[in-house]
């Protein structure tokens, strides 16, 4: 089951075009990871799943709920981690994931995601303003906040950027460990080949706001079992020809 | 640290012993009056230092880095969702306007229009009524630009306008409402008359719930409320200029309207 679709997608800053007709799906328990070099619509992309901008045309579907007739429905099942710079800076970590969780209509906020916290070493920080966090730290509130209540879709914008190896590798076995019980697809824009090479069960390359290749799991598997810098000349190759 | 905090309690209470034995040999002062004095504050000395010690290690345990600009908020022992958080956002993003280097100045100008030849008291008020109104202005300004982070922020998740708005406004507009008291009985203290001063305070409350709902409104909506803004505050004002009440009518009317188009709005 598709967990995200998107289909002739078209979004504008005012009359810059961005995304040119996006169609792309992500089905649950699939890591896709989408490249691009910088300022082509990665994270114009991600705003529009998020619904933080209104597309020109096309569609969203998460979980089968349209984000343009049925916001709150589709949203309740999105986990969006953005850039850390909207995080609000005057309240603490521990604000952020009570106001969020309220947000979200959750109940209780999930102990899986205080364990994460704990793993990721982000208790002790909890008490402390968000506008004294560093980079890393802010990133990993922002995946903390996008994993709350058990969301279908999880939608990670540069996620991986500011975090220490350590830190990483945990949020990295997390993420696995809901793709393999099937509870969540996940959306990660990068930059980074090694998570595509060891992670990705598909991947997308956008380029001037269109998708210009793509990778089945099979296409990557293939490309691994190449080794050496086969990735990276695929996507040299990709992003020559367009 | 120990040997610090009794070096400089040390130091300061022989300063103080020579100013004593120093007043002691001027004819009014007898030599019993020094060593009382002296007496006092060495106890004084060795209590205060007692408390800030124990003040600094105990804030040591505790001790996480926060923001320079805010109060630190009490923490809670257990986790759970809450918007509590959300009410205090406006009042911290206020606090934090009011850091020393911005405030200075706005005391300087304070000071400056104290006249002179007037009493302490008198003053001391007119000092008082320029941090009420800075605050409640502060306040007032921070309402549409925080809104605007808050919507931002949480535009990704199913969140109502209901379930965003009210937490937002509860706790700022209190303090709108509380400070507006206290400045209506500065007025009237400073010789307004009570219904002048009351007439002005119920204008001032008017315009912020009016502010207060274009912004929640318009920035759930994803708009930029500053037009709107501007639009209803001079529409209001004029409607006042022309009749008394009328514009205080026509800001209630404006701000049902705004809430009930936030509210008509499926979802951030």
């Amino acid at each position: 089951m598709h967990v995200l679709e998107i289909e002739n997608l078209h979004a504008r800053y005012g009359h810059h075009e961005v995304l040119k007709g996006v169609t792309l799906r992500v089905d649950r328990g699939e890591w896709f990871c989408l490249l691009g070099p910088n300022g082509v619509g990665k994270s114009t992309l991600l705003h529009c799943i998020a619904g933080r901008l209104e597309a020109a045309s096309g569609a969203v579907r998460i979980s089968g709920e349209s984000l343009a007739t049925a916001a709150a429905a589709a949203k309740s099942n999105l986990g969006y981690a953005g850039a850390p710079d909207f995080l609000p800076g005057l309240l603490t970590g521990r604000q952020c994931l009570e106001v969020y969780a309220l947000a979200k209509g959750l109940d209780a906020i999930d102990t899986e995601v205080l364990e994460l916290a704990d793993a990721l070493r982000f208790t002790p920080f909890l008490d402390g303003f968000v506008d004294t966090y560093s980079l890393g730290t802010r990133q990993k509130l922002c995946v903390l906040l996008a994993l709350l209540g058990e969301p279908e879709l999880v939608v990670l914008d540069e996620a991986f950027n500011g975090l220490d190896p350590r830190s990483a590798l945990v949020l990295k076995r997390a993420l696995h460990e809901r793709l393999s019980a099937k509870r969540c697809g996940i959306l990660l824009a990068t930059h980074s080949l090694d998570i595509v090479e060891h992670h990705a069960d598909a991947a997308a390359l956008l380029l001037d706001g269109v998708i210009a290749e793509r990778w089945s799991n099979d296409d990557i598997e293939r490309l691994r079992a190449l080794g050496g810098d086969a990735l990276e000349a695929a996507l040299a190759s990709a992003a020559a020809s367009v | 640290m120990l040997v610090m905090v009794l070096r400089s309690v040390v130091l300061r209470w022989l300063a103080a012993t020579v100013v004593a034995l120093l007043a002691s040999s001027n004819a009014g002062v007898t030599l019993e009056q020094s060593l009382t004095l002296t007496a006092l504050l060495a106890a004084g000395g060795v209590a205060g230092a007692a408390i800030g010690g124990w003040l600094a290690l105990r804030s040591n345990k505790t001790r996480r880095e926060s923001s320079r600009y805010t109060r630190r908020f009490k923490s809670v022992s257990s986790m759970r969702p809450s918007a509590a958080a959300l009410s205090r956002w406006p009042i911290a993003q206020a606090l934090a306007w009011a850091r020393p280097e911005n405030s200075r100045l706005l005391l300087l100008v304070a000071i400056l229009t104290v006249p002179a030849g007037i009493g302490p008291i008198a003053a001391v008020g007119m000092l008082a009524s320029w941090a009420i109104v800075s605050y409640l202005g502060a306040l007032l300004v921070a309402a549409p630009l925080v809104a605007r982070a808050a919507t931002d922020w949480l535009r990704s998740t199913p969140i109502s306008f209901s379930a965003f708005a009210w937490p937002f406004a509860r706790r700022q507009l209190l303090h709108q409402l509380g400070g507006t008291f206290v400045g209506v009985g500065v007025m009237v203290m400073a010789g307004a008359e009570p219904l002048t001063a009351t007439y002005v305070g119920a204008v001032w409350l008017a315009l912020v719930a009016l502010v207060t709902a274009i912004s929640l409104a318009d920035c759930y909506r994803a708009r930029s409320p500053l037009a709107k803004i501007t639009l209803s505050l001079v529409a209001v004002l004029f409607a006042e200029q022309r009749e008394h009440g009328w514009g205080i009518a026509l800001a209630v009317l404006l701000t049902a309207l705004y809430l009930r188009g936030g509210r008509r709005h499926a979802c951030a």
